[in-house]
């Protein structure tokens, strides 16, 4: 029994030595083979070159000479994140080691305005308010109210709300703020507020290294609910609706009875995925094109809304919310 | 050493293969280590405990069958690394970054004696259903399932009445495999995990699969166990197992997973 013990204890050793042989070689962790990584992936993942790449690309080689082994993963960081910066893309996010992660965007490194949208404030006017883990929803002067932080399944809840206005009033759909998510959860949420099916985007993704190897354009469509919510509708919008909320933002447009006011939102609409560098540090990269059915890219723009009413700082009066509560009661 | 352990089985007396059934419950630890282009350029390590595995064995006078059936959730508990964020209320937050996979495996094994020998041939079948996810709060999803089908080897002794020993080979010779998309979240996948229902994507991606000629994705599964019979019906003992597999493609991706399982069973 003992000599069995050992036999099983020898061939552990034996796995254990081979359990990196047989497969590739790993990329080299030094901050040259980085860089180099980091330049091969945008080219062959990123889907937006030919939208946002053009001062990126440009400048490869002004970053790739600030680049030498040894200098260290902090100045990495800082080439890094100086190039990256002329993506201005939302989506491109830097992760490392006890660092804070680097967001790609300006809107999301500076945070300007991002005072001028309070939930707390919003809640404090609401009655009959029911509230979750990334949402608030109520009755707002009369109609119904509800607020997604996020993209995700507690977009479930706008039945809730829907059923609050359904007998006698129109509903606010509240946006701003929105940081995205999963925009499925939003498809299946938002068909009771549509009678027919209609198209909403179209995607096209990566699929090889070329710069132009993309998958065909996929036609998403907005399915229609068996007893829909036909009257006026509110979607509220602002410069840190990002994400799954534009694309949710791109849904609710399509509605013949839906006006969009706020401001133009972050133009952040293209799927993202994280990638693990050599140095073991996390990159993401957009592998997304998206169009409107009109053909419209918001990429980088935004989607503008149909009533332009910019936040004001605090503790000034909430004017997007009250554009949307006098278009309601016209 | 496997190869000794197979030549030292291999030139002892011939097998017994009298009738006897067993059913055996297996509990251990595992390491994996992957290196998959589709999601990073780091070889990934993690590993699992526990790993179970459930194995009912039918043996006849001249075939046997083996049904296997095993999971296990692979993740390391420290992560790789910690990072700060911005959570949804814009508040400083730290997190890990961590690699799980999770895995079932079903395994059917039909194999006869060579007379006058050790040796045990035949044919496999199996299947493997692997979902991984990469990172923490910045995370991503994919997947990778096969079933394949093809031979398998091993050599069994045992001495006395109470000590058996075996080792084994198999290879596959017909492969489906389904992989995340080059892009992993390419709009087929979202579509597919539109209903939020863990089984209907798994069906779903399963079904996008394809087949693969086995030289596209050369991979093999050695093992090693040792039973030790304590009474009539109940015995005891140990498995270890080493599988690789290496895909070719336009995204590399090399596996190699091993575990060592200590086991109970109810022999009949």
């Amino acid at each position: 029994m003992v000599r069995m013990c050992m036999l099983g204890a020898w061939l552990l050793l034996a796995g254990s030595g081979c359990m990196q042989a047989g497969g590739p070689t790993a990329i080299s962790s030094t901050e040259t083979a980085t860089f180099a990584y980091v330049h091969r992936l945008f080219n062959e993942r990123y889907a937006l070159l030919e939208r946002r790449g053009g001062a990126f690309e440009n400048s490869y080689h002004v970053y790739k000479s600030r680049v030498f082994d040894g200098m260290g993963s902090d100045s990495l960081w800082t080439v890094l994140t100086q190039w990256l910066q002329l993506l201005n893309d939302p989506h491109v996010q830097l992760v490392a080691p006890n660092k804070e992660v680097w967001y790609g965007h300006a809107v999301y490194q500076l945070r300007p305005n991002d005072d001028h949208f309070d939930i707390q404030r919003i809640a404090t006017r609401l009655t009959a308010t029911q509230a979750g883990e990334g949402y608030i929803l109520g009755r707002l002067g009369g109609l119904g109210y509800i607020h997604f932080a996020q993209t995700g399944n507690q977009m479930e809840n706008l039945a809730k709300a829907i059923a609050l206005a359904h007998a006698d009033s129109d509903l606010i759909i509240d946006l701003r703020h929105n940081e995205g998510g999963d925009f499925t959860y939003a498809l299946k949420a938002f068909a009771p507020l549509n009678a027919q099916r209609r198209p909403i985007f179209s995607s096209r993704t990566k699929n090889g290294p070329g710069r132009n190897d993309f998958t065909p354009w996929f036609h998403w469509h907005l399915e229609a609910g068996s007893q829909p919510f036909l009257r006026k509708v509110v979607v509220l919008t602002d410069r840190y609706t990002f994400s799954a909320g534009e694309r949710s933002v791109m849904m609710l447009r399509s509605l013949p009875n839906v006006v969009v006011v706020g401001d133009t939102t972050l133009g952040g609409i293209s799927s993202v995925i994280p990638h693990t560098l050599p140095n073991g540090w996390i990159i993401r990269v957009s592998i997304q094109q998206i169009l409107s059915p009109a053909g419209e890219a918001f990429e980088g723009v935004g989607i503008p809304p149909h009533v332009y009413v910019p936040g004001q700082p605090l503790p000034a009066a909430d004017a997007p919310l009250d554009t949307a509560l006098a278009i309601l009661r016209r | 050493m496997f190869l000794l352990m197979l030549g030292l089985l291999a030139v002892n007396p011939p097998a017994d293969s009298k009738k006897s059934h067993a059913l055996s419950l297996s509990a251990g630890a595992a390491g994996h280590h992957r290196y998959d282009e589709n999601v990073g350029a780091l070889w990934e390590r993690t590993r699992s405990l526990p790993f179970v595995q459930l194995d009912l064995l039918i043996q006849k006078p001249n075939k046997r069958h083996l049904i296997s059936l095993g999971g296990a959730s692979f993740a390391d508990p420290k992560g790789r690394f910690s990072f700060g964020f911005n959570d949804t209320t814009m508040q400083a937050a730290s997190a890990n970054f961590i690699f799980l996979r999770q895995s079932f495996e079903q395994l059917y094994r039909l194999q006869t004696p060579v007379k006058s020998t050790n040796i045990w041939l035949g044919w496999y079948q199996h299947i493997e259903l692997g979902a991984l996810f990469h990172g923490h709060a910045f995370s991503t999803f994919g997947y990778l399932h096969q079933l394949q089908a093809g031979m398998a080897a091993s050599m069994q002794r045992t001495w006395g009445k109470r000590l058996t020993a075996a080792a084994g080979f198999q290879f596959p010779l017909l492969l489906w495999v389904a992989r995340s998309p080059y892009a992993l979240n390419d709009d087929d996948f979202i579509e597919r995990q539109a209903s939020h229902n863990d089984l209907r994507t798994l069906a779903a991606t399963f079904a996008d699969g394809s087949l693969v000629a086995p030289w596209q994705y050369p991979q093999w599964r050695i093992e090693a166990s040792c039973t030790w019979q304590v009474n009539k019906r109940f015995q005891c003992g140990f498995q270890w197992r080493f599988w690789h597999q290496q895909s070719k493609s336009m995204l590399p991706l090399a596996v190699n997973e091993q575990a060592i399982l200590l086991k109970g069973g109810w022999k009949w």
